[in-house]
């Protein structure tokens, strides 16, 4: 769209907004509609050229431009035929819609209601539910997890998670801060008290939460879930693998960093060089067993000493079955 | 200028709104402000595209004409109810979701069509609560020149063309988009392939045409997309594996297993219970199996014994190959 497009589109809303919202602050109304403030003083210079047709000064819309350049308010007068917004253009709606569906997904179920109608008024106000179109899958765990989190979060209360990863469960005792969504995963951001640092968790591997009686602690500020967010999770490590043909779904399953460029001359003409951050050890050996032979480790050059260690104590075991000691 | 002509749309439809009846072009040339001094070619090209501008914003200018005997010689006003939105009203956890909302989009012209819709909202008087429901980051990522070419040809049920992996260049009815696993998919029929397709986003190469106009075919109303995305998970279980799972271990796979009792013929090592499971894909339990090696063992069926076993028989001697100590 065009400046004035988008210019015009903003003052149609603006105009009304400043209505019903008398003396509202400059600053408030660059927040609500995603600008600078000088990109709303420079609207004002504007929307004051407009009015009535015929021109005369008591046709046009009256602002005291003085008061919001110097003092920051906006005082708005003579324009009662703007005083209610246009109607949602077909974007609007559907972002809007499902935004609100996916917000539905890690609700607490007393809200849940209150998407549904929230959705339903949207509909009634303009006749369309082309958000349906639109699929979010989520994984965001079970109810009452998700539940007694959310009240811990409010509660300030800490609690013992019950928590499964692949090869293990543990019940580490954390003061919960923030739900994300990331990748289609929901997870909790929480303050370790095992670890003393802050630490994610996928909800839909935790099977349980209890509050253990006391109150949260403070850790100050949790990491920015902006983007760039598995940084934390990162840790020191990473692990480069050559992928083959069938195996290279995992370079675009788990999320990656760039390969730094001296390894990258290590693959084969078929192969996909990536580098996977590593959070945790366990991870690691994981997928090089789940991979196999197609996935060759470039570096660190004896990651796959433990791997392989596995795989020979997994096919001594599975021997032993079929011969018993 | 950018200045002017806001100032002249802005003013155009203050104009439209206000008056009573149909107006004529020359009506609005002596009206409107920003006409004035134009000659007549200069405005019937700069009002044109003006009126084209605002009903792309979605303000609706309606041509007609008050007296039948002048049909030839068309009028236009915006009406308000068309204009305006709709009274509404919303309950007070209403506005926490709409609030909690307003956080979901970070990229794209989603998020700005999100923005401008809480705007509106604002205007109207309703003020989406920020502030209630905190501890939700509901994110959801749409990034990549392709999304927003297919998010709107999707709404507006226009055809797009594109390249995929390097393939023959695709001609899509968009149907629906999905988002799973963190991954854009756009569902509907391909036109050269005459059947139903999915493509996931990221794999687009460049930047999706739009290729039709507005509404150039209708989605079927049985082909929902959760349904073809539905396509996209693991088949009904139609095998059982048998496994020993190390005690305490696994706790993910053990989730979705029933304890059970060992094939006949079978030694279970001591410190391993014994449980199945369903599953479809033998490529995916063998995965599953060997992730979770040595503390998952396959006790049944005898194939996906020896899957498991050239697996991990692979494993061993690649790292042996590779000449790293053991």
């Amino acid at each position: 769209m065009s400046t004035s497009a988008e210019q015009v589109g903003r003052l149609l809303a603006l105009i009304p907004f400043l209505q019903s919202h008398r003396g509202a602050s400059v600053a408030d109304a660059a927040r609500t509609f995603g600008v600078s403030e000088q990109q709303i003083i420079a609207d004002l210079g504007i929307t004051w050229m407009c009015g009535l047709p015929g021109g005369l000064p008591d046709d046009l819309i009256e602002i005291d431009m003085d008061a919001a350049r110097e003092g920051g308010r906006i005082d708005l007068t003579n324009a009662d035929y703007l005083s209610r917004p246009t109607r949602f253009t077909p974007d609007e709606a559907m972002s809007l819609m499902v935004a609100l569906r996916v917000v539905a997904e890690l609700v607490p179920a007393a809200l849940a209601p209150a998407v549904a109608s929230a959705l339903a008024k949207l509909e009634s106000l303009t006749g369309d539910r082309s958000d349906e179109r639109v699929v979010i899958e989520v994984s965001a765990g079970v109810d009452h997890v998700r539940e007694a989190l959310t009240r811990a979060i409010e509660e300030h209360a800490r609690v013992r998670l019950h928590y499964d990863s692949a090869t293990r469960s543990s019940e580490p005792v954390v003061d919960p801060v923030r739900i994300d969504l990331r990748d289609g995963v929901a997870y909790l951001e929480a303050w370790s008290l095992d670890r003393g640092a802050w630490r994610t968790f996928r909800i839909d591997r935790i099977s349980a939460c209890e509050p253990t009686g006391d109150a949260a602690g403070g850790h100050g500020a949790a990491p920015d879930p902006e983007p760039g967010w598995f940084n934390h999770l990162r840790g020191d490590n990473e692990i480069t693998l050559a992928l083959a043909p069938g195996v290279a779904w995992a370079g675009e399953y788990y999320p990656t960093t760039p390969t730094p460029s001296q390894l990258l001359d290590a693959a084969r003409p078929d192969e996909v060089v990536c580098t996977f951050p590593v959070a945790d050890p366990e991870w690691s050996v994981g997928l090089q067993l789940r991979l196999g032979a197609r996935a060759r480790v470039i570096d660190p050059p004896h990651a796959g000493d433990e791997p392989a260690q596995r795989a020979r104590d997994a096919l001594a075991l599975i021997e032993s079955t079929h011969h018993p000691s | 200028m950018p200045a002017s002509k806001s100032e002249r749309l802005v003013n155009l439809t203050i104009c439209l709104l206000v008056s009573p009846r149909y107006l004529s072009r020359e009506q609005i040339r002596h009206t409107v402000e920003g006409y004035r001094g134009l000659g007549e070619a200069a405005f019937v090209r700069t009002f044109e595209r003006d009126k084209d501008d605002l009903r792309a914003m979605g303000v609706p200018i309606e041509t007609g004409s008050d007296d039948p005997f002048f049909e030839d010689e068309p009028g236009y006003r915006i009406r308000r109810g068309d204009f305006e939105l709709p009274p509404v009203n919303f309950t007070a956890d209403e506005l926490s979701v709409l609030g909690a909302a307003a956080r979901v989009w970070h990229e794209a012209s989603a998020a700005a069509s999100t923005a401008s819709a809480l705007a509106k909202l604002r205007a109207a008087g309703l003020e989406p609560d920020a502030d209630r429901l905190t501890a939700l980051e509901p994110t959801v990522s749409a990034e990549g020149p392709a999304f927003d070419v297919l998010w709107s040809a999707t709404r507006d049920r226009r055809v797009v063309e594109f390249q995929y992996r390097g393939g023959a260049t695709r001609h899509l009815e968009p149907w629906g988009m999905t988002w799973r696993s963190g991954h854009w998919y756009v569902v509907g029929r391909d036109r050269d392939k005459q059947e139903t397709r999915i493509f996931r986003v990221s794999r687009i190469v460049g930047v999706p045409r739009a290729s039709s106009r507005s509404g150039a075919f209708e989605v079927p109303p049985d082909a929902r997309p959760a349904e073809l995305a539905r396509n996209l998970e693991p088949g009904e279980p139609d095998a059982t594996a048998i496994l020993a799972i190390r005690s305490g271990r696994a706790p993910l796979l053990r989730r979705q297993a029933r304890s059970a009792t060992p094939p006949p013929g079978v030694t279970v090592p001591d410190g391993f219970d014994v449980v199945e499971l369903g599953y479809h894909s033998a490529l995916d339990m063998v995965g599953q199996v060997c992730a979770a090696a040595p503390d998952v063992l396959p006790l049944a069926p005898p194939e996906l014994c020896d899957r498991v076993v050239a697996h991990l028989q692979d494993i061993v001697a690649s790292h042996a190959g590779a000449g790293a100590s053991s």
